[in-house]
């Protein structure tokens, strides 16, 4: 038991390690325009750069993680950001749109299940899990291309990835606050 | 890339399983040392350059992938009734010998009840000398010959196909325990099923098939090599032997009847109902393997992040080969013979239908269930909580915090964002520290705020929020007395942790009030929604 706690620590530290290093990029390359930004905007950049780089890390692997940075590429303006983050892989935003598509041909029977299903189902006789379902579905990013099982392999991906995200951007933020705090 | 991707993970499980030969051939008895004596010398010399499947220079790291992979299956069985996660997790290379010798225990069982098989898939591609084994042209032959010896009991193969459910720790944990003639036969059945399969149908349709789990993408590989029906027989055995190995609830659910060179005939002829066994097994077999896949592709995408092709292909073909399956369920009657021999023989339980589709639901139900008990596992809290609703609710509600902690903190950051340029040089050296030891950094943290904000849903997130990231907050401050004070300014370390603490709470505040300040009112809510608890909207 501690033998496999200490392994699964270590990878998911290496996840940590990852994302922390994608998101590092990511901030780096944005930096100069975040001084202009407002607060609003300056946090929409961290947030988006936070998330394309956890769904870097992860590189496409899964669908999550390809919905995330295909809707981060739709915008222009963050396209530079997830080409600057994915250069290390190759991925450029035009790789990372086409994944889904082609994704989304090899799903299409599972989409279309999912689609007429979801049209079936949506007259108010929904019982509590198929609302549940739908609920989990619209937080996980790609999820209505997702069916029951797959849908539940990807939440779990998905937690564990957004448990790394979490834990590193406190203790970045911790670091940077108590370096503020030092400064001062 | 595709297929190079599938041939390296091919060649690679070869390459592990004959590894782990190599380490055990020292400790395990004679007969199966000798038996195993020539596989321990293909991989120095003769597999990489003979086999038409590696590809030199990414097989190695894929080694080292599959090598620490298939040791995930082969734990301490006291460590089987982990988290289901626990018990695949998977070791860096670095560990990777001294897993090995972990592993050895485990694999001995197991090597002597498949060492006979696995020497024929050896012997047929490397033809070494080796008295005790029969070298045969025609695999075929041997197989008939084996399958007398074991005595058909269907209840077992189902038994044996359960098992697989509940992960391959538990696999591991069987195997350790020898149950006698029982898992052994299970083995040689799936084994020999898969060969009995792979023989009987032309390659081609063996590329076809809609197998579960891993085995499947193999088998896709199989179909693409060199179609010669020795060859594909020994790849799709090798194919088995590694599988067999490495993804051990893969292989027990890929359980062929006993005696399988018949009943692969029969169920073949009888129609609709064999056809439901197979892919019941077979989608039975596709559960684990998902978990197999998350633990790997974690593994993998963290360790060299070149093998995204690798593990995108697999995974998809795990998905493809499952979800296809479901539908040949459905399709029952009409299913042609390429697509039903990927599948697994598996009977109805006692007692429960045998309509197709009930059979396929219920392979589904469990399958989700499955998923979902490795989603108990890491969403803290939710051991006590039974039904899938419930359960659905509680990751629901997790999900949804950890999607607004992350709002939360990229909006903090935005506020100190005037130091976010000096300090970047200092955080990539302090990621170097991030591998802390033991549990400072995750499980503290979820477990801390799932009985804190769970239970009482609305009203105690913000404060089950902030303990907890107080907690997490004394070890960054170990992290940064080591960095910080010594680069930045001499500080008393004693104070450290004050100031920083209290910061938490002060820039807490300063958050908010700058986010009112400055912001629209929607945007506050959104961004610190964690903090004004009205603002938490919990689904029930």
């Amino acid at each position: 038991m501690h033998n496999n706690d200490n392994l699964d620590m270590d990878r998911y530290n290496m996840v940590k390690q990852q994302f922390l290093k994608n998101w590092m990029r990511g901030l780096v390359a944005c930096n100069p325009s975040l001084r202009v930004m407002s607060i609003k905007e300056r946090k929409l950049t961290i947030k988006l750069s936070a998330d394309i780089a956890m769904a870097a890390t992860r590189s496409g692997a899964t669908i999550w993680s390809r919905a995330l940075l295909s809707r981060a590429t739709v915008n222009t303006s963050q396209r530079l950001l997830v080409r600057r983050i994915l250069r290390k892989y190759r991925y450029y935003p035009k790789n990372v749109i086409r994944r889904p598509s082609k994704n989304g041909s090899r799903l299409s029977k599972r989409v279309r299940k999912g689609r007429k299903m979801s049209k079936i189902r949506f007259l108010g006789q929904e019982n509590a899990l198929e609302k549940r379902t739908e609920m989990l579905k619209n937080l996980v990013p790609g999820g209505h291309l997702m069916d029951g099982k797959c849908l539940i392999e990807e939440t779990l991906d998905y937690v564990v990835h957004l448990q790394a995200q979490v834990d590193a951007m406190r203790t970045i933020t911790a670091d940077f606050i108590s370096c503020g705090h030092v400064n001062k | 890339m595709d297929h190079i991707g599938d041939k390296d993970k091919f060649a690679v499980e070869k390459n592990s399983s004959v590894n782990n030969v190599s380490c055990d051939s020292v400790n395990k008895p004679a007969d199966w040392r000798v038996c195993v004596s020539n596989p321990v010398s293909l991989p120095t010399d003769s597999y990489p350059p003979g086999d038409p499947m590696s590809v030199g220079p990414s097989s190695f790291s894929q080694s080292q992938m599959m090598n620490s992979f298939s040791k995930a299956l082969w734990h301490d069985p006291s460590s089987v009734q982990t988290t289901g996660f626990g018990s695949f997790s998977v070791q860096t290379d670095a560990g990777s010998s001294g897993v090995l010798g972990v592993a050895d225990g485990n694999l001995g069982s197991f090597r002597n009840n498949v060492d006979r098989p696995l020497e024929t898939g050896w012997n047929l591609s490397n033809p070494l000398p080796n008295g005790d084994i029969l070298l045969l042209p025609n695999a075929n032959g041997f197989f008939p010959h084996s399958m007398a010896q074991i005595p058909a009991d269907s209840g077992f193969i189902t038994r044996a196909a359960r098992f697989s459910c509940y992960g391959s720790g538990i696999f591991g944990e069987m195997l350790n325990q020898p149950l006698g003639v029982p898992e052994p036969i299970g083995l040689y059945s799936q084994v020999c099923g898969t060969m009995q399969r792979l023989q009987d149908m032309p390659v081609g349709t063996v590329a076809k098939q809609a197998h579960g789990g891993q085995c499947s993408g193999n088998e896709l590989n199989v179909g693409e090599l060199p179609k010669d029906a020795s060859t594909a027989v020994r790849d799709g055995f090798k194919n088995d032997a590694g599988t067999v190995i490495h993804v051990g609830a893969n292989e027990e659910v890929k359980v062929d009847k006993p005696g399988c060179s018949h009943m692969s005939d029969e169920t073949r002829s009888s129609g609709g109902n064999g056809r439901n066994e197979l892919q019941v097994g077979e989608l039975k077999s596709g559960e684990t393997p998902s978990k197999c896949f998350d633990r790997k592709k974690r593994k993998i995408n963290s360790q060299s992040g070149e093998e995204p092709d690798n593990n995108g292909e697999k995974k998809e073909n795990y998905e493809r080969n499952t979800n296809l399956s479901p539908k040949k369920t459905s399709g029952g009657k009409q299913a042609s013979d390429p697509p039903k021999e990927g599948y697994i023989h598996m009977r109805a339980r006692r007692g429960q239908a045998t309509n197709s589709h009930s059979l396929a639901e219920r392979v589904r139900r469990e399958k989700i269930s499955e998923r979902m008990k490795f989603l108990q596992d890491l969403v803290p809290g939710c051991n006590k909580v039974t039904g899938k609703a419930v359960m659905l609710d509680e990751i629901i509600n997790y999900v949804q915090s950890l999607q607004r902690q992350v709002e939360f903190l990229s909006m903090k950051l935005a506020t100190v964002n005037p130091q976010l340029e000096l300090n970047l040089d200092g955080l990539m050296a302090k990621e170097a520290l991030q591998l802390r030891p033991g549990p400072s950094s995750a499980p503290p943290f979820p477990q801390s705020i799932m009985p804190m904000a769970y239970p009482p849903l609305p009203h105690l997130s913000q404060p089950g929020f902030m303990e907890p990231t107080l907690s997490c907050m004394r070890n960054p401050s170990d992290v940064l007395r080591q960095t910080v004070t010594s680069p930045l300014s001499p500080m008393n370390e004693g104070g450290f942790k004050r100031p920083e603490t209290q910061g938490w709470e002060c820039d807490l505040q300063n958050v908010v009030h700058v986010c009112y300040g400055t912001d629209a009112t929607p945007e506050n809510q959104e961004a610190t929604g964690s903090l004004p608890p009205a603002d938490m909207k919990v689904e029930q």
